[in-house]
């Protein structure tokens, strides 16, 4: 007894799914998707495979933002750490700071840098009074 | 991978998860997903992307022997089981914001 196998992909189908992958960045993702669509084909009419293969086209630019989205956010935390912002050479050197107003958990009023984050406290206790820099940076208004 | 990130909740994308939730255990391929919503196969693939992208599905080829099934293997998507609790979370989140926006009725600006 033979097992009747499934219709493979006929000739327009294969080449529609060729082409929606191609919207894809090229190497192991656009070799992923074009096993796995041409994968879906077998066993459909040919009137389904001709569907199906088109609606992968005509939806092909949407599979790419999605896929390139996935891969942008994956590398940025992979390199988010190693290209944190820089702080500003001016709040390094404790010469300029941008004070702003914040409340700490215990709801009282301390000064913060914008820019670098550091607390007017901490900057006072760290640096050489001759400078002096640091608290010139708060001019009274933010 | 970041599994606490939430996909936009779209309506295509809350069929896809109700489905997958349906048997969490279960694994799909692309087409009987695309069945099992009624959505069409280009709108499905993009939609399993995202969700793969952010942890909550996994996905794995089909071990059969193509030359003894006649076909290759196909792609079976699965929800993880932290995309299980997200998708739980997400879907209730959707539709606690459906039933706000029907307590509160149309914007204003489009009352007569």
């Amino acid at each position: 007894m033979s097992r009747q196998r499934p219709q493979p992909p006929g000739r327009w189908p294969s080449r529609a799914v060729r082409l929606a992958v191609r919207a894809l960045p090229p190497g192991p993702t656009r070799d992923r998707y074009r096993y796995e669509f041409l994968a879906e084909l077998y066993g459909m009419s040919s009137t389904r495979q001709m569907r199906h293969a088109a609606q992968l086209l005509s939806r092909s630019l949407l599979l790419r933002a999605a896929v390139n989205r996935e891969r942008q956010s994956s590398t940025l935390e992979l390199i988010m750490p190693v290209v944190a912002p820089r702080k500003r050479l001016l709040c390094r050197l404790n010469v300029r700071h941008k004070w702003v107003r914040r409340l700490n958990p215990d709801r009282e009023v301390y000064l913060q840098c914008k820019h670098c984050g550091k607390d007017l406290y901490d900057v006072e206790r760290s640096t050489w009074p001759n400078l002096g820099g640091n608290v010139a940076g708060f001019r009274g208004g933010m | 991978m970041g599994a606490d990130r939430t996909p936009r909740m779209t309506i295509p994308t809350q069929l896809v998860l109700h489905l997958l939730l349906d048997d969490p255990t279960r694994e799909l391929y692309g087409v009987e997903i695309g069945d099992g919503t009624g959505l069409a196969s280009g709108t499905v693939h993009p939609i399993l992307a995202r969700l793969e992208g952010r942890g909550w599905l996994d996905s794995r080829w089909e071990e059969i022997d193509p030359t003894v099934a006649g076909r290759p293997a196909r792609r079976y998507y699965r929800l993880t089981a932290d995309g299980v609790e997200a998708a739980r979370q997400a879907l209730a989140g959707a539709y606690r914001a459906k039933r706000r926006q029907h307590r509160l009725g149309p914007p204003i600006a489009d009352q007569p």
